[in-house]
């Protein structure tokens, strides 16, 4: 029997050195639930302790129950029917109905509906551990963000209509934004919401590439402003799923097999309005979309963890040229390299759940009555910085995850060679799976855009200037100098960008945002190398243990070193300013080929 | 109709973390360095137990015997969804076999009451099989072991699937009755959240006591629902010579380890001589023969 | 229960389904024979069905020197609670001082019941029986030619030697294939007792409504000994050998990937990353050179023995017995060994 948690060191670490008591606070309102509801925690050491306890259970059953079905239903995939239903891969529906009986479907939903009221943070535990399991899995799984997005906008009525259900995994949703022609481009979307004169809602139109357009509860975008044609015309739906909408086909995909993608013709299907009409691109699926992207950053970090597994240990047991490969320089390299690559993923992803989950109780305590005009405006205060900060490290995460799961599924294969190419082993699968991350929720591009501009206007200056103010171990002085150059480095370029045009901003966008994230994660990596809590973990040598601190710093110092000539040579690009993308597209790229 | 089961669960150790250095110096199992983990096919019949509540209807009751530390094992049933929990514990039962524990575990059944006692076919730690049949023959009740299915369940009828290893039987009885199930049956669920964020509270009086609780926390315990129960012979009104040592017809005579240290190997010879010595070395330990 | 009798027979049960006893019985009759014939009394068989005349001789030639048989059309089919009433009574009655039964589905259901009901003690699934001596250190009380009841324990990880000198009959389920089966000597004679016991539709509380049996298909995982062979054996006929060594052991034969590509052997029977994982007592790889993926399917057996002409071949880095030669010749060594001993 094995465990996805407690076999995840630096997970735990991660989680243990993260402020829980004081994220507890927030999210439980000074535990004042306990009274109501017998499950909730009446103290922060309680909450913690489920936090704990229920990851354990799930880290469980994601090793022994989930993970051995996965080559099955990779290799399954789903059916649509003649009579337009969808058929999950059996293993699927038993996986789904163990997380229901599991009560794991509703995690960040208040107590009065089911769900355990757990933070982003504890979430994004779980999908990460999922998706090591199996990535398409997530797709379903984490989904939760409909029943969030239905909490936070919607009236209490249709509250209390579908979040029983979703809490109790009684029914799956999907969100439903989609369409032929608006992809990255949402505000064209075409679907159009229409009322009757009783005042009843119904939608019309196509849906495509929906994630388990088959759920039963569809949360859809649509016009309802027939004399807008931007993102100020549409709003925001739900609807159950029913005779009316019709799964006209399930795309045939290159990975995640086993999560359904759909395409959905609503044929007059009634619905109901979430919140307010013209709201529902620009700030409800804004929320939406901004809670899945960091769902899909633990969606690759769990794929990585997985693919980074297997070959350390094909790299440790293959033996070639009379030794184990990982003796090799070459694997060695990219054995450290993989690892390093997971940890940083990690280290962005949980501070930005941490900064995330700061906003959403900030904003609970300005919305709530239950607090004095004191700490409101208090909460307000804080929350004005912490809404930047969450805007930027979002897209950012999102980003820096899923190009890692690509490479280190891509690296890998190549420690298996020939073995890892074939079928026998699963880092072909893993390969398949993360190519879908830098694409769905927003591709690696508009993630770039996404954040470029909070690097570029003093968020990420300001909230780097946050990350320093720490108190570090004194042996990482020399790392902290040179994260202070690196810091002088990035002031430099943000300020040449700013002097160039948007466009420019755009072209060199990648760059620079690689240059932040380089620094972020240099300083996350000495805050975990001076965090409060260790722990001793075994070190690759047999019988020998090494403090998860001390394997920090070590981490840290190669981090930093190695990064210091990565950022100078993205700087000199930033600033040499080559605009013959621009310039020369017509002569480098030549006419459009013809495609026989 | 609602069904009362009472599911007897086992907490043993993992045996299949068996080292070299869980091993005594005598060859006896240093019980201490092994995790204690729920007996895996009890988990097989409680996930049965419950499937047979959430079908049907009616209740689950989980019952140890063991020392006052297996009370873990049923917080573990309570997180799957138990109703109750009851863990029979006394220092008379130290030392009962099969057939003591038989006895102990029939008059706690007989106190508790119920329609349907399921239990594991086996337990990892002795591999015997033997508890459940002979609490059938003293429950009076028939038994059905070897259950991987339950088709069909009426206030007079279950029938059930068995396996019998070189096929299978569907096979038919009145109700009261005793199940024996193997772990084709089911996987087994994990544990609910909401219940383990509240049962992780759960405590039987004698933990409550060591920790400095009184009678009064105790009964605000049992008000919410947090109480495990616990039962000593004299609850259950045991006749102390069928219980523990007394109660026990068989003895251990002696206890041999087979585990080789680790990487202990050795170079055999491949002339007869070699193959006949090491034939015969694996016969001395029961390897084979 | 019933008190220390000295005299008392050494008792079989002997399993039957439809008319015919199966292989257990013949494998207890044959270590019955040793034990009674070391404890100077007779061997006594019990079977119970509906017409089993034919089959009492065929227990006498096995070594059975009385064959007490209870016919009624009620112990057709086998069920506990009706087996049970028969095999008590009669152990009331002729108060043997040794009960065995097989440690098969059906053994393994009756013996617990029978001992309960007669509150004696009962040990599982025996790997060997011996008579020997006891003395309890404490009290110096010595019990001399005692049921000495060996079996595995803790996963295998022990050999628990278990006894019981007050409440008797002694007990054991006996696994099956461990103890060779006798020759049949059809010069034997023996006696036949036949009994009755009285049976009423209270005794057969279960009603059996469908019943399939099917040969013993391959199961590598429940498997105590497994030969598993490579590519290395070098061609179907010379798989041959695999079977045989297998069989002589009691155990399954199995294969890598490379040696049932090659078609030696069915794919059921694979072993490795691909195939089934397998943590047998004793696993015994024959020209295969253990490449990972193999290993991943076989490197938790509590004991690995290996064979292979290649001295740096990987399988011998996880082997506890290195046997380094040409298979031809060991493995013929081997079965003849393992025939000669066991």
């Amino acid at each position: 029997m094995g465990n996805f948690f407690t076999d995840n060191d630096d997970l735990r670490f991660v989680l243990n050195n993260m402020d829980l008591r004081g994220l507890s606070s927030l999210t439980e309102q000074g535990y004042k639930f306990a009274d109501k509801f017998d499950y909730a925690p009446a103290s922060a050491e309680e909450a913690i302790q489920n936090y704990n306890m229920v990851m354990e259970s799930l880290g469980q059953l994601c090793s022994d129950f989930i993970a051995p079905r996965s080559e099955e239903m990779d290799r399954q995939g789903n059916t649509l029917t003649e009579d337009g239903r969808v058929e999950r891969p059996e293993a699927m529906d038993e996986i789904l109905d163990k997380l229901a009986k599991a009560d794991v479907m509703g995690m960040t939903l208040p107590y009065r509906f089911g769900g355990l009221n757990f933070p982003t943070t504890i979430l994004s535990v779980a999908n990460e551990m999922i998706s090591r399991a199996d990535a398409s899995l997530m797709n379903i799984f984490g989904l939760q963000g409909i029943a969030e997005t239905i909490n936070s906008f919607a009236s209490e009525e249709i509250k209390q209509e579908y979040l029983h259900d979703l809490a109790a995994g009684r029914k799956t949703g999907a969100m439903v934004l989609t369409e032929p022609d608006a992809g990255s481009d949402l505000q064209v979307c075409k679907v159009k919401a229409f009322q009757d004169s009783s005042g009843q809602w119904y939608l019309h139109g196509v849906k495509r590439f929906i994630t388990n357009g088959c759920g039963e509860v569809l949360l859809v975008m649509a016009r309802s402003e027939h004399d807008r044609k931007d993102g100020l015309g549409l709003s925001l739906f739900v609807c159950h799923s029913g005779p009316t909408v019709k799964i006209r086909r399930i795309e045939d995909k290159m990975g995640i097999h086993a999560s359904p993608t759909c395409e959905i013709y609503f044929d007059n299907t009634p619905c109901k309005l979430i919140g307010e009409t013209r709201r529902g691109l620009v700030t409800y699926v804004m929320a939406l979309m901004n809670g899945a992207r960091i769902g899909i950053s633990a969606q690759s970090v769990g794929i990585g963890e997985a693919a980074y597994r297997v070959a350390r240990d094909y790299a440790a047991s293959r033996e070639q040229f009379g030794g184990p490969i990982e003796h090799l320089p070459a694997v060695r390299d990219m054995v450290v390299e993989m690892k390093i690559d997971v940890e940083e993923s990690r280290a962005l992803l949980y501070e930005t759940c941490r900064v995330v989950d700061m906003e959403i109780g900030l904003t609970r305590i300005t919305e709530s009555d239950d607090f004095s005009k004191e700490e409101q405006k208090d909460a307000k205060k804080q929350l004005r910085m912490i809404k930047r900060y969450a805007a930027m490290l979002t897209p950012m995460s999102k980003y820096l995850s899923t190009e890692m799961s690509n490479k280190v599924a891509y690296d890998s294969i190549q420690v298996l060679a020939g073995s890892g190419f074939m079928r026998d082993y699963p880092t072909e699968q893993y390969y398949r799976d993360a190519r879908i991350t830098t694409i769905y929720e927003g591709t690696t591009q508009l993630q770039i855009v996404a954040c470029v501009r909070g690097v570029c206007n003093g968020t990420a200056q300001k909230y780097i200037e946050e990350l320093a103010d720490f108190q570090f171990d004194p042996e990482l002085q020399e790392m902290l100098d040179i994260l202070k150059q690196n810091r002088e480095t990035m002031d430099e370029c943000i300020k040449h960008i700013k002097q160039q045009s948007m466009e420019y901003m755009d072209l060199y966008g990648r760059r620079i945002v690689d240059i932040a994230i380089k620094i972020i994660c240099g300083y996350l990596f000495c805050r975990q190398a001076s965090g409060a809590a260790d722990m001793e973990i075994p070190t690759a040598k047999e019988g020998e243990t090494v403090s998860m601190k001390k394997r920090k710093a070590v981490i840290a110092k190669r981090y930093i070193n190695r990064n210091a000539a990565v950022i100078k040579a993205l700087a000199e690009q930033i600033l040499q300013g080559d605009k013959s993308t621009f310039e020369d597209y017509e002569e480098i790229a030549g006419p459009v080929p013809e495609l026989v | 109709m609602a069904y009362k089961c009472i599911v007897l669960i086992k907490q043993v150790p993992d045996t299949s973390r068996i080292t070299g250095e869980a091993m005594n110096e005598d060859g006896t199992v240093n019980r201490g360095a092994l995790p204690a983990i729920f007996n895996p096919e009890d988990l097989n019949a409680l996930e049965l137990a419950l499937e047979i509540k959430e079908k049907y209807g009616g209740s689950v009751t989980a019952v140890t015997m063991g020392l006052p530390s297996a009370s873990e094992v049923l917080r573990e049933a309570l997180f799957m969804g138990a109703d109750d929990a009851v863990l029979v514990t006394d220092r008379r039962c130290a030392a009962s076999d099969t057939l003591a524990t038989s006895y102990i575990l029939t008059r706690a059944a007989e106190k508790i009451g119920c329609d349907l006692v399921l239990c594991g076919r086996q337990a990892i730690d002795g591999d015997t099989a033997q508890v459940g049949p002979q609490m059938a023959e003293k429950l009076d009740m028939p038994q059905i072991t070897y259950v991987e299915e339950v088709h069909e369940l009426t206030p007079s009828r279950i029938v059930c699937r068995r396996n019998m290893g070189n096929g299978w039987q569907r096979t038919a009885c009145k109700l009261p009755v005793l199940l024996t199930v193997t772990d084709q049956a089911n996987e087994p669920r994990i544990g609910a959240a909401r219940r383990i964020m509240k049962y992780k509270n759960a405590k039987t009086p004698a933990e409550i006591s060591k920790e400095g609780g009184s009678d009064e926390d105790i009964r605000e315990m049992k008000n919410k629902g947090l109480l495990i129960g616990q039962l000593n012979l004299d609850d259950v009104q045991a006749d102390l010579q069928w219980c523990g040592r007394d109660g026990s017809p068989t003895k251990v005579h002696r206890i041999m380890s087979v585990v080789l240290t680790a990487k202990e190997s050795k170079e055999v010879d491949s002339s007869a001589q070699g193959i006949n010595d090491m034939v015969h070395e694996l016969i001395e330990d029961h390897t084979i023969g | 229960m019933i008190e220390v009798n000295r005299q008392g027979e050494v008792w079989v049960f002997a399993e039957q389904h439809l008319g015919k006893v199966e292989d257990i019985a013949f494998e207890l009759l044959g270590r019955a024979r040793e034990l009674a014939d070391k404890l100077g009394v007779k061997v006594g068989a019990v079977i119970a069905g509906d017409s089993i005349k034919s089959v009492c001789e065929e227990l006498i030639q096995y070594g059975a020197d009385k064959v007490y048989t209870v016919e009624n059309n009620l112990l057709e089919h086998y069920q506990t609670n009706s087996y049970t009433k028969v095999l008590c009574a009669l152990i009331e009655k002729h108060k043997p001082q040794i009960v065995l039964y097989g440690a098969s589905p059906v053994g393994r259901d009756l013996a617990p019941r029978v001992a309960s009901k007669m509150k004696a003690g009962l040990t599982a699934d025996c790997t060997d029986l011996q008579i020997g001596n006891h003395e309890i250190k404490k009290t110096g009380e010595k019990h001399e030619n005692l049921l000495l009841q060996i079996r595995p324990a803790f996963g295998g990880n022990i050999i628990a030697t278990i006894i019981n000198y007050d409440r008797w009959p002694q007990m054991a389920t006996v696994r099956e294939g461990v103890m060779p089966m006798p020759e049949p000597d059809s010069k034997r004679k023996g006696e036949v007792i036949d009994e009755s016991v009285s049976l009423s539709a209270e005794d057969l509380p279960i009603e059996i409504i469908e019943e399939v049996r099917r040969e013993k298909s391959v199961n590598l995982k429940a498997s105590r000994i497994i030969v598993a062979g490579g590519a290395g054996v070098g061609s179907k006929e010379n798989f041959r050998m695999i079977w045989d060594l297998a069989n002589a052991l009691g155990g399954v034969p199995a294969a890598t990937r490379a040696a049932a590509d090659l078609g030696y052997i069915g794919k059921d029977y694979q072993v490795g990353q691909t195939g089934t994982t397998v943590r047998p007592s004793l696993y015994i790889a024959i020209g295969l050179s253990g490449a990972i993926q193999h290993q991943a399917g076989m490197s938790e057996s509590k004991k690995i023995i290996a064979v292979n002409n290649d001295p740096d071949a990987p399988i011998f880095d996880v082997a506890h017995y290195k046997v380094c030669g040409d298979l031809n010749e060991v493995v013929p060594q081997m079965i003849k060994a393992v025939k000669e001993k066991v």
